[in-house]
């Protein structure tokens, strides 16, 4: 049974058919239909939690898919997956091919930022405080670009940058 | 007159008996002496012919045996290293080609590739990870990419059989020589079905300023050059934009219709 056939609630079901909807209407090769069904079944499989079953979704969306700006979307949802699996190196090498091809994904920033800092705050309980400042440093950087995108969004960031003296 | 008698003193008697017994005691002492020492150097002669012979047959044996079994393992690092088969360079090439023709059709760099064949179940690392075992029946992904790295490098990988599944997984990509077709961002399924917190249109607009200024530059031309009046070609637009939201609130309508029933 197809994935989308297994959402029953309201919002899953209104999604696939708005998908569907679009799928028809906006002209695309059938390979890219078929990479878009792939896209779609992993998202829905990954907000379930069932990284495994998206991860195998994506790759057969890497595959078929051969519009670069559309890859990005797929690099960037496998980083979310690395990223909750707590692999963070993997995750930031999807997010930086992500950002290769799509340099507008606050949200990808924002990630990178936030493991940066994590990895900071990992050198201060080792004790090599040069170590965290670098990532700290690294991650001010990520945060400054995904505010530049959204400047609304990332309040918590904008208030760290200024308490550290970073936001300049 | 009795006395005439001549009969040996006993000092004469004495020497005469003390050479004898000395000579054989020196006979006896030197024939044991020589015998020991012949039956020694024979012994030792024997021995050393013995341990000189044995342990030399068995060194040279033993070195022949280790020289050529070095020999043996230098003509196989050698055949492994230096000279690659055939087949191996065939492998190579057919991923070169692969690579290639995804660069030229798709725009898809070496990065992309790499992290797609990179991209592995996770439910097998956790397996091996809490079994503590390798994988014995093929190359991991982390083998492919070690390979594929190599080739990027102008490499021929040592690893046959992550070459070998390598050159089958990039030979059964789809689609190969489907080229990439020309379409705005601002049209793309992704980015509508992806939340990552910006505006698809604002996105889509950033794109079109910062990724084509000379379109832009062209459309400021084409619109000083255009004489149809704004309203029918804004009325127009409009138009178009509106279809996809009449779509979708009607059906949200008809679904949320339904589930009342």
């Amino acid at each position: 049974m197809p994935r989308s056939r297994i959402n029953e609630n309201f919002i899953d079901k209104t999604f696939s058919i708005v998908a569907n909807i679009l799928l028809r209407i906006i002209p695309t090769t059938s390979g890219e239909k078929r990479a878009f069904t792939y896209y779609r079944d992993g998202m829905s499989a990954q907000s379930e939690g069932n990284y495994a079953e998206a991860l195998q979704n994506y790759y057969e969306a890497m595959r078929l898919e051969i519009d670069p700006y559309d890859r990005s979307y797929i690099l960037y949802n496998i980083g979310l997956i690395h990223t909750s699996n707590g692999e963070h190196t993997k995750a930031l090498e999807y997010y930086f091919r992500a950002l290769e091809r799509n340099p507008f994904l606050p949200q990808a920033f924002n990630n990178m930022a936030v493991i940066c800092h994590y990895r900071g705050e990992q050198a201060i309980r080792q004790g090599d405080s040069e170590v965290a400042e670098s990532w700290f440093n690294q991650a001010a950087e990520y945060w400054k670009q995904a505010i530049a995108l959204t400047p609304g969004n990332y309040i918590e960031a904008q208030n760290w940058l200024k308490i550290t003296g970073r936001f300049e | 007159m009795a006395w005439s008698l001549t009969l040996p003193p006993p000092s004469s008697l004495s020497s005469s008996s003390s050479p004898s017994f000395p000579t054989f005691h020196h006979h006896h002492h030197s024939l044991f002496f020589n015998g020991v020492v012949a039956f020694t150097r024979l012994r030792h002669r024997r021995n050393s012919n013995t341990l000189s012979h044995v342990p030399s047959v068995g060194k040279e044996d033993t070195d022949l045996r280790v020289s050529s079994l070095q020999e043996q393992q230098l003509g196989e690092d050698d055949d492994g290293d230096d000279e690659p088969t055939p087949q191996d360079i065939e492998y190579v090439a057919q991923i070169k080609r692969v690579l290639e023709l995804l660069r030229k059709n798709r725009d898809m760099l070496f990065g992309e590739v790499k992290l797609t064949i990179m991209i592995e179940d996770p439910r097998e690392v956790e397996r091996r990870r809490l079994l503590g075992i390798e994988d014995l029946d093929g190359p991991t992904r982390e083998d492919l990419v070690d390979a594929l790295d190599e080739i990027n490098e102008g490499k021929i990988p040592k690893d046959r059989a992550s070459l070998q599944m390598l050159a089958e997984e990039l030979a059964s990509w789809p689609n190969l020589e489907d080229a990439v077709p020309k379409k705005k961002p601002s049209k793309s399924l992704y980015a509508k079905a992806t939340d990552t917190g910006i505006d698809p249109e604002l996105a889509a607009k950033k794109l079109n300023i910062d990724w084509d200024s000379a379109a832009e530059i062209e459309e400021t031309n084409a619109d000083d050059e255009t004489e149809v009046p704004s309203v029918v070609g804004y009325g127009a637009l409009y138009l178009v934009s509106a279809f996809p939201i009449i779509i979708g609130i009607s059906v949200v309508l008809i679904l949320f219709y339904n589930s009342l029933q």
